[in-house]
């Protein structure tokens, strides 16, 4: 009995300096990892991580304006626009021959695939034509 | 001595060895094993420490290394996402751009935005900062549409947010033979806004 108590301390004593070395050999690690190095490192893999992020969500407002350029009809002439990407919305004023061109020119915008709903205000007939406000509920893919 | 004595004593010897073995076992020899696998464990543990340690030095020197070999790519990058908001440079590129495409650029402002919160889906994600830039632009269609291609083409990254085109009347000198005429043109204001962005 006394033998076998003999023999387990010999052993934890045995156990014991190898853990010892073990928590020795963890601090000389820690102390040869180079905090500038590894914060370098974090940094470089964050900017990464966010260019990819910015850029998956790049926006193209060129194609907005081409897709709204081709799509005009002939007998309507813009006097103002407003694009909001946050909102994705597309709001024109403009004037038109009549309220049946007007009609006309919404029709070109709700066959659009990127476009949701096109909504009116605000027509009323002067005596150079129609004056109207469109506005056009678009998709992420009009500024695709 | 009679043999019933004999064997009174012989049971308590037996009692005593037992007791005494009993008592030797829990007050010496059990802690002392309890001990000796407390301290297996906790060796245990700790080369597995050991070896994520190991594991992440070596991360962190692969990546280190490809970043030392990025070069270009890596000065590319930094340009795209600066690690301070650069306004000068994003001043020169506005002007670098509207120069060639033949629009005037007005008021131009920055703004920096507050940075984004964080939500569950992103956490422990570091995030960048976003500042605003609004100005005005004048130019015709076609001119106005080139700039903000080029805008999306340019190297530090721009994002145009929202704009506003109206048209007002201007007027150019025009030479007929020898004098010169103001002409009038209709000319496309576009009041711009656009976000880019760097990481500190």
């Amino acid at each position: 009995m006394i033998a076998s108590v003999m023999v387990v301390k010999v052993l934890a004593s045995n156990a014991s300096t190898t853990l010892a070395k073990i928590n020795q050999d963890i601090e000389k690690q820690k102390a040869e990892f180079s905090n500038n190095e590894s914060e370098e490192v974090v940094n470089f893999q964050n900017e990464l991580t966010n260019l990819k992020l910015i850029l998956a969500d790049h926006i193209s407002f060129s194609n907005a304006l081409n897709t709204i350029a081709s799509n005009t009809h002939q007998q309507v002439k813009f006097t103002s626009l407003k694009i909001n990407y946050d909102d994705k919305i597309v709001e024109i004023n403009g004037v038109a021959q009549n309220n049946d061109v007007v009609a006309q020119a919404s029709n070109i915008f709700s066959n659009l695939t990127s476009v949701k709903q096109v909504n009116f205000k605000n027509i009323k007939t002067f005596s150079d034509g129609a004056h109207f406000v469109m506005t056009l509920n678009v998709l992420e893919s009009f500024f695709k | 001595m009679r043999e019933t004595t004999k064997q009174t004593l012989s049971i308590l010897f037996i009692t005593l060895f037992l007791g005494s073995s009993l008592f030797i076992f829990l007050k010496f020899t059990k802690p002392a094993f309890d001990n000796l696998n407390d301290l297996k464990t906790e060796i245990q543990n700790k080369q597995e420490v050991k070896n994520d340690l190991a594991k992440r030095k070596q991360t962190v020197v692969d990546v280190s290394n490809k970043y030392a070999t990025l070069g270009e790519s890596l000065s590319r990058i930094r340009e795209a996402l600066p690690s301070k908001p650069q306004l000068a440079q994003v001043l020169a590129a506005i002007d670098s751009i509207a120069r060639p495409s033949n629009v005037i650029v007005n008021d131009i402002s920055f703004r920096e935005l507050a940075q984004s919160k964080t939500d569950s889906e992103l956490k422990n994600k570091v995030f960048y900062n976003t500042i605003e830039v609004t100005f005005s632009l004048e130019g015709n269609f076609v001119n106005t549409k080139l700039f903000m291609q080029e805008i999306e083409k340019e190297l530090r990254i721009m994002d145009i947010k929202q704009i506003t085109m109206s048209q007002f009347n201007s007027s150019v000198v025009q030479t007929a033979g020898k004098a010169k005429v103001l002409k009038p043109v209709t000319t496309l204001k576009t009041d711009v806004t656009l976000y880019t962005y760097y990481q500190p």
